[in-house]
């Protein structure tokens, strides 16, 4: 008997009433189009860059050095004569595949502690939060560099740091919405049945929290993509003779007036996935919000 | 107390001479564009609000009625659209004002007064600030003179010190304190027209009432005009001088009330003054009247009669033309779009006469459920200060020394106002949480306090639905994945046949079983409580809670859900414990009633028992405090007065004597209230001596009799 107050309230209604009858095709918005193709051509330049690069990325040509873009070197070479363009292709499988495990490994662990805690409520919640508190009471990159600092500088432990810098941040965006859906019926519904608390948390709760959790998700891995390079150019990341991006751009910054080609390559390449990564998010989110309000 | 009202004549005195129009609507269409589709939410609606009168605009949801009233004041959403038809407030066009013009006629001469207080009032202001804002924006007065005019105006709402309330902020006000300060605001300039969309739908019924009179006190001091919609046919009856119904957009009938009500010319405006029930109506004289079928696709509007589909009178005339209106009466406005009026037969309320003193024949049934000495505290937070000052903690008394029995197959229905603890109980009984003390006895077996601490098979026998059907149901999962998971979890049916039990119990609650694969964005409200029904029965239970299940549902929805339940209850024998507000499902669907107030039980009996004398005083109010739409019954007018006391560490006496319009003295606030007996099972708990209650009168009768409707 609950009668929408507004008139957007009863075209809502009306909206879930015609919804049945015809689906008409849910409009993509155009960021997430966007932001999807280019993060698709990187995971496409990830997966089979090595095999179209027109030199190995450690190959030296010690009679063109430094040499501006030229045909032979399409975005020209550093100072040991390498291919910077095949340096760059090199280094998307390195970038992206960090940025994107230590993602994944934040996600996950943030997702099953944010759930949890969530869930549970009570003193296991309280005591989960504060340590979520400390952890991001650091800043990220100075976090982050702890770590490695402590367990040695390589690409794993990067990926590491990074899942331990993302994983308080995502626990308690997975925590927030899980508190709002703590009393809603259909859980309380499955409480009264009793089911077990993995139930309810992974087959009730879980499937209603993706969307905000997508949107965390990408969110996060521009982020990640920053970390993995900021790491790199600090020399806790990937080591020479790595094509990392971050590494390129420390080793090569001495050049920035004679030689800009050499830095501005890996720079224009991290710029761009950034970019992408950041459309992808907000294109995601702007799509789950419309199907929402469609639905509803 | 004794002013009868009788709705649609005494209360509401028609306006012997029409005044000038104030608010004229011509030819208005509105549509609404969700996924490129356009949805025609209202197709040529005329209306003609005059000065001085009250017009009603009633309609289930979906039926436009809101979009109406937005436009009005150019409120649209920007997914809606007006796009076709004139407004005219006096003779000014709203559609041709511009922006300072428009804020200059709205607050001053139109005033809104909205659903949800909360979210009407700033939060953030204190509500003196806020109407005097309205009245500095639309007058001369000075700051001081503001102030004067606030405080006058709180008064006019019969606000308990306006000072106090003047600086105080919308949190510390109750929901209808709320309410009287949005109709202070809203009357703070005189309006010419008022339009107020569901003021009272959020309230409790006693609340409803005062606020009711306060509108209709405030509308003859103040002469302004009302647009009221609402989808409460019993307010139109008490409140209204005319009213329009509104079906999937358009009008199909609109008269004076009292025309209306007692010779509905369209078959929807029957349809939906008989599927209320009423309270000379119990589940065992018939089942109710609903509505077939469902508001047609407003993006895809079949031609002719839009109520056709779902129409009993429906004849192949009605689908091939449209059905211009037919004027029932002289005036023009006095008409119905219905090409079979004058052919089906002339209305009458189905009455169900009983005598009153006949007590129905109680089987005697085993006994199911036990509750002894039950209480629910809410322990509040201790703050700082309270360590300090060592004092001790408060308890929230949201149940209290409740005892009762219910019976296998029987339906004990819980009443009472928010707040009563009548969600608390039902809560307690199914484990979601624990007794502070008292006993549950279940068939005999000791109930642990959560669900998760009773066994599988307790577990399985009680279950519950909810109020809310939006949140009911996960909205990830299928309807056959939630109504199969009680199967799998209680290992009711092997794995094989559960498909063909799924489909089985949709059809139980009437849905075809191809629904099992949808999911529930893709369901009405009623269809989603039906699911939620299934699910509830998946389990084969014999106690199922019902928390308000009809409460957020249309009540031509309402009756086949009400239909549903009597009917698995037949063929399953299983017990209901129904928590409602609304008295009149109660009285058609209980076999015992309890009332409620502040964690106590007032009263408890069969609903013969109940709804007739000797009454507790907390039942005469609510009975009084109903809305019946049928202009041959009559009710005694009582009001409660008061503040609700707190429910923490509640004083002792009885916890009604604050309200209590028939208190006995100050024994009502020293001692608890003496269980009184009457007949063989009607328990009362009040200091009224035996003598004096038994000589009450009856609340609801039909007009000019003294029996009372039951």
């Amino acid at each position: 008997m609950s009668e929408t107050t507004t008139a957007n309230g009863s075209a809502n209604g009306l909206g879930a009433e015609t919804a049945r009858i015809v689906k008409p095709p849910r409009q993509v918005p155009l960021s997430l189009m966007i932001g999807g193709g280019i993060v698709g051509m990187f995971l496409i330049l990830a997966a089979i860059g090595p095999y179209i690069t027109p030199y190995p990325f450690d190959q030296f040509h010690f009679s063109t050095r430094l040499a501006p873009p030229s045909a032979d070197f399409w975005w020209g070479t550093d100072r040991y004569g390498r291919d910077i363009f095949s340096r760059v292709i090199h280094g998307t499988r390195l970038t992206v595949f960090m940025a994107g495990t230590g993602t994944l490994i934040g996600v996950s662990f943030g997702l099953l502690i944010g759930l949890f805690s969530g869930y549970v409520g009570g003193w296991i919640d309280e005591v989960l939060m504060r340590l979520t508190d400390i952890a991001m009471s650091f800043p990220g990159l100075l976090l982050a560099m702890l770590v490695v600092a402590a367990l040695g500088s390589n690409e794993v432990n990067a990926v590491i740091s990074i899942g331990i810098v993302f994983t308080p941040k995502v626990a308690r965006v997975v925590r927030s919405a899980t508190l709002g859906l703590r009393h809603v019926q259909f859980v309380e519904a499955a409480e009264v049945r009793g089911e077990s608390n993995s139930f309810i948390i992974f087959r009730e709760i879980l499937p209603n929290v993706w969307p905000p959790i997508i949107v965390e998700t990408c969110i996060r891995l521009s982020y990640a993509v920053l970390l993995v390079v900021s790491l790199s150019y600090l020399g806790l990341g990937a080591q020479p003779p790595a094509p990392d991006w971050g590494l390129m751009i420390a080793k090569e910054r001495a050049f920035l007036v004679s030689a800009s080609w050499v830095m501005l390559a890996p720079a224009a390449a991290i710029v761009s996935l950034i970019i992408g990564v950041n459309l992808l998010g907000d294109g995601m989110r702007e799509w789950l919000a419309a199907r929402k309000t469609a639905d509803e | 107390m004794n002013d009868a009202v009788l709705p649609g004549s005494g209360s509401v005195s028609t306006p012997d001479d029409p005044g000038r129009p104030v608010l004229t609507i011509r030819d208005m269409h509105i549509s609404y564009y969700a996924r490129g589709q356009e949805i025609k939410a209202v197709r040529g609606v005329n209306l003609t609000v005059h000065a001085g009168e009250t017009l009603a605009l009633v309609g289930e949801s979906g039926s436009g009625k809101s979009s109406v009233a937005f436009s009005t004041m150019r409120g649209l959403d920007a997914a809606g659209r007006l796009k076709q038809g004139s407004i005219h407030f006096n003779d000014t066009d709203i559609l041709s004002l511009g922006p300072a013009e428009l804020r200059s006629v709205q607050g001053s001469r139109i005033a809104m007064v909205y659903q949800d207080p909360q979210t009407a009032l700033n939060p953030a202001f204190r509500v003196g600030g806020q109407i005097a804002e309205v009245v500095s924006e639309h007058t001369d007065a000075s700051g001081a003179q503001a102030r004067r005019r606030v405080l006058d105006l709180l008064e006019e709402v019969n606000l308990p010190d306006p000072e106090g309330v003047y600086l105080r902020y919308p949190h510390e006000l109750s929901g209808g304190q709320q309410q009287r300060v949005l109709i202070a605001m809203a009357f703070a300039c005189n309006p010419e027209l008022l339009i107020m969309d569901e003021p009272t739908t959020g309230l409790d019924v006693t609340t409803e009432a005062h606020i009711l009179d306060l509108v209709a006190k405030l509308k003859e001091s103040h002469g302004s005009a009302i647009l009221y919609i609402t989808h409460n046919l019993g307010v139109v009856a008490q409140f209204c001088h005319r009213v329009a119904v509104m079906y999937a957009g358009e009008i199909v009938e609109e008269g004076p009330v009292s025309r209306v009500f007692s010779k509905p010319a369209h078959p929807y405006t029957r349809s939906l003054l008989t599927c209320i029930p009423r309270l000379d109506l119990s589940k065992h004289d018939r089942p109710l009247s609903a509505i077939k079928g469902r508001l047609p696709n407003l993006a895809d509007i079949p031609g002719g009669c839009v109520f056709a589909a779902r129409c009993n009178e429906r004849e192949d005339a009605c689908e091939a033309n449209d059905v211009p209106p037919d004027p029932v009466g002289d005036d023009p406005n006095d008409f119905v779009r219905c090409l079979r009026w004058r052919d089906i037969p002339e209305f009458e309320f189905d009455r169900h006469k009983r005598d009153a003193n006949a007590v129905r024949a109680t089987e005697t049934v085993d006994e199911l459920l036990e509750i002894g000495d039950l209480r629910c505290y809410y322990r509040l937070r201790r703050g700082v200060m309270d360590f300090v000052t060592g004092s001790a903690p408060k308890h929230v008394h949201a149940v209290d020394d409740v005892d009762m029995k219910l019976g296998r197959g029987q339906t004990l229905a819980i009443v009472g106002e928010s707040g009563c603890g009548k969600t608390t109980l039902g809560r307690t009984i199914v484990g979601l949480q624990s007794a502070t003390g008292g006993n549950l006895v279940f068939e005999g077996t000791q109930l642990a306090g959560m669900a998760r601490e009773r066994g599988p098979d307790l577990r399985r026998r009680v279950q519950i639905i909810f109020q809310n059907p939006d949140a009911t149901l996960n909205p990830q999962k299928s309807v056959g994945e939630t109504v199969r998971r009680p199967l799998e979890l209680f290992g009711l049916v092997p794995a094989g046949e559960q498909e063909k039990r799924v489909a089985d119990l949709l059809r139980s609650v009437n849905l075809p079983p191809a629904y099992a694969h949808r999911f529930p964005h893709e369901l009405s409200g009623g269809e989603k409580q039906r699911v939620a029904v299934a699910r509830a029965f998946a389990a084969e239970p014999e106690l199922i809670v019902c928390d308000e299940p009809l409460s957020a549902l249309d009540v031509s929805v309402q009756a086949a859900i009400l239909n549903l339940l009597v009917d698995l209850q037949k063929s399953s024998n299983t017990a209901y414990m129904f928590i409602s507000h609304d008295l009149s499902v109660v009285r058609y669907l209980a076999d015992q009633v309890m009332v409620m107030y502040m964690g106590r039980v007032c009263e408890l009996g069969t609903p013969e028992e109940v709804f007739v004398p000797p009454y507790h005083p907390y039942t005469e109010a609510l009975l009084s405090a109903i809305s019946i739409p049928d202009p041959s019954i009559e009710q005694e007018n009582v009001r409660l007065e008061g503040p609700v006391p707190s429910p923490i560490n509640p004083a002792p006496g009885c916890r009604f004597a604050s309200r209590c319009p028939r208190k006995v003295g100050d024994i009502c606030e020293r001692e608890e209230p003496p269980l009184q007996e009457f007949g063989t099972n009607h328990r009362l708990y009040c200091h009224i001596p035996r003598d004096e209650l038994e000589k009450m009168r009856p609340v609801i009768r039909y007009a000019g009799e003294e029996a009372a409707v039951v």
